[in-house]
């Protein structure tokens, strides 16, 4: 069919023809335009793990910070059936203390006995029960010295800090009074002071508590050596400090459950490490063709990616390492490793886009039979001027497993080595695969391995700045197997280097 | 759609994007010079569309709106070339040969927009403004900064050439003195 062809029938026909023309545009133009409508969506997964690490952080700050351990530490119970009162104010001036037994500024209507909830353990604050009787003196009831502290003096050799009890005590009441004076333990600031009381078990007062005051320390460490339990000492006497017997086996029985809960103290052997490090993603090939075939003819029909005919341009990418490391010291200057790491790592291949063609992937199968797959393609291998960069990448979790070694150091500052071998999966990939004859890139994700090992090797310096223990050096991590599925013949190995920045108290 | 992309919701974006980017790549493809250049005038395009929907007061077709957008991003984008802007300055096309491999094989409108690319990017811009978008040739100079004079002889060596390659491609005829034009729907 004809029509006259003028010049308001040629534009009419241009037009028309042109308006029926469509072209399908890629996905990355949608991409482009999404992550510019969406900025806060463009890194999801990073959102996700910065959100998790600093909530790991912040969990891992309150559980070791001295307020939340003094607030654990110092439980009340003021309820009839928990008539204990845990202290663990830390006495202002050592030097003023005074050993009441020495002074005979008891307050002998007071009775204070200690239970030593942690007796086992001389690393750990002993727990002390202070309680008062004013109105029964020799109850004749007995105590349970199981746990009460031994009669121990300060490190300095002149303050009596705790009295030790033992179960023989239960039968015998009739101790005197200077034992029971030498089996409480406290420290005073004022000999005038009262002591806070205990009535009926149950912490009641601190009498003139603006220059009395009752410092009982649940940390000894710096104030006595480990106590430990005798079962020698007797407490008993009628005129002894009425302590309070009546619920004494269920205060006993709190006490100890209480002192499980205050048990929280940080493990000097344990430290973890929060960190994050920038790095720039790399690659690497067989240098040589390593075709797990027998067959002589193989290696002219498997082409590599590392050909250098192709001349192929593959350039770095920024990636990021980031996760939580525990360490735990094992030997001198040994630490154990391990945590959780995630790991966005990766490289570009320049390409070109060109027409939708055909290409094929060759892949050698277990029997050493070569066959092939057709794809269809639309990026060139980047040897025209137009070049557009392909991501091959992967986002991983790992759990790294390794040796920490100090090299060197002091209080302040110390320099380690680590390396550890990081088993992991890989959460999300892509990968664009040079074909057989080197003329397209193939877009195959399903090559990648989902199971990966990489290993790491860094050194770091680790500093003290207002109690935040800085760690800052470099890393290199290099995948120890390759990218791609065992039927793809070539191995590639990505190799990030980095800086790793890591804090922790 | 119009609703969710004034809402800023990204289904309803995409849904527009799905429904006119086709078509809107295919008025890019015929002012850029590879289809690499025209997804990246079709990416600007959309990401100005998206911005400025509210303008859209509904009194016209919003095909028609999106393609303003999308054909005033082009020319921008073009205009941001030195060589365009140099190309809009040729008097002489004569230069270029127009050979019968040069002329793709394909159907339809595709081997029209085909023949179209083939022409000189400042030929081709002033061709695609007056003839396939009804520009005038004073807005023609406006939009392009021209004289309205260069605009009509861009556009009459432009229509001879691109008559020359269609042809040579026989999708046009000449017998005697009139020139006839082959039906592409067929």
């Amino acid at each position: 069919m004809e029509r006259r062809f003028d010049m308001s029938d040629f534009e009419r026909s241009l037009k028309d023809h042109a308006d029926q023309f469509k072209l399908v545009p890629s996905k990355r133009v949608w991409n482009g335009i999404y992550n510019n409508l969406h900025p806060g969506s463009k890194w999801p997964s990073i959102s996700i793990a910065i959100v998790f690490i600093i909530t790991l952080i912040s969990i891992g700050n309150w559980n070791n910070s001295p307020a939340h351990s003094d607030k654990n530490s110092s439980l009340t119970e003021n309820s009839a059936s928990n008539d204990i009162e845990f202290s663990n104010r830390r006495p202002n001036n050592i030097s003023s203390k005074k050993d009441i037994s020495e002074k005979g500024a008891v307050n002998k209507q007071s009775e204070i006995a200690s239970i030593n909830a942690q007796s086992s353990n001389s690393n750990v604050s002993p727990k002390i029960v202070l309680t008062e009787n004013n109105n029964e003196k020799n109850s004749g009831k007995s105590l349970p010295a199981a746990n009460f502290f031994n009669n121990k003096n300060y490190t300095n050799g002149e303050k009596n800090v705790c009295e030790e009890l033992n179960q023989e005590a239960e039968n015998n009441l009739t101790s005197e009074k200077s034992n029971q004076e030498k089996s409480i333990g406290v420290y005073e600031n004022n000999l005038t002071e009262n002591l806070p009381v205990i009535q009926n078990g149950l912490l009641s007062e601190t009498v003139n508590s603006s220059k009395k005051e009752l410092l009982v320390h649940t940390s000894f460490e710096e104030f006595i050596e480990p106590f430990q339990f005798s079962p020698s000492l007797n407490l008993s006497g009628s005129d002894s400090k009425a302590i309070n017997m009546t619920d004494f086996s269920s205060q006993k029985a709190t006490a100890i459950t209480n002192a499980k809960k205050i048990k929280r103290k940080k493990n000097k052997n344990v430290e973890w490490t929060f960190y994050a490090a920038p790095t720039i993603g790399t690659v690497s090939f067989n240098k040589k063709r390593n075709i797990a075939t027998s067959s002589s003819n193989v290696s002219s029909v498997i082409i590599l990616p590392n050909d250098p005919s192709f001349g192929l341009i593959r350039t770095a990418k920024i990636g990021f390492e980031t996760g939580a490391e525990m360490s735990y010291k094992i030997f001198r200057k040994f630490s154990f490793i391990t945590g959780a790491n995630f790991t966005y790592s990766g490289y570009n291949n320049m390409s070109n886009l060109i027409h939708p063609t055909f290409a094929s992937l060759n892949f050698v199968d277990r029997n050493s039979i070569i066959y092939s797959k057709s794809y269809v393609t639309n990026y060139g291998n980047g040897q025209s001027p137009n070049r557009i960069p392909l991501t091959n990448y992967s986002f991983e979790i790992s759990v790294p497993l390794g040796l920490r070694y100090n090299i060197w150091g002091n209080e302040k500052i110390q320099i380690n080595a680590v390396s550890t071998v990081d088993p992991s999966i890989v959460l999300k990939k892509n990968a664009f695969i040079i074909s057989s004859d080197g003329r397209y890139y193939i877009n195959d994700p399903s090559l990648v391995r989902n199971i990966n090992l990489a290993g790491h090797f860094g050194s770091y310096i680790s500093f003290s700045v207002n109690k935040i223990k800085w760690h800052i050096g470099p890393d290199i991590r290099y995948q120890l197997l390759s990218t791609y599925k065992s039927y793809y013949p070539s191995k590639e190995h990505f190799i990030d280097y980095g800086i790793r920045i890591g804090i922790s108290r | 759609m119009l609703q969710g992309c004034l809402d800023n919701l990204s289904i309803a974006q995409e849904a527009l994007y799905n429904r006119f980017s086709p078509r809107m790549l295919g008025v890019c493809y015929r002012y850029a010079r590879n289809r690499e250049d025209a997804e990246d005038m079709l990416q600007e395009g959309f990401i100005k569309i998206y911005s400025q929907i509210r303008q859209y007061n509904g009194s016209g077709a919003l095909e028609g709106w999106i393609r303003k957008i999308i054909v005033h991003t082009c020319i921008n984008v073009l205009k941001k070339n030195k060589k365009f802007s140099d190309s809009l300055d040729l008097i002489h096309a004569s230069g270029i040969e127009i050979s019968e491999n040069n002329i793709p094989s394909m159907l339809q409108a595709k081997q029209v927009v085909e023949c179209i690319r083939l022409l000189p990017i400042g030929y081709r811009t002033v061709l695609n403004l007056y003839a396939i978008e009804g520009f005038s040739h004073k807005e023609i100079s406006a939009i392009l900064e021209i004289e309205e004079s260069t605009s009509r002889s861009q556009y009459t060596r432009a229509r001879s050439l691109l008559e020359e390659i269609l042809i040579k491609k026989k999708i046009l005829q000449k017998p005697h003195e009139t020139v006839r034009m082959v039906s592409m729907s067929r």
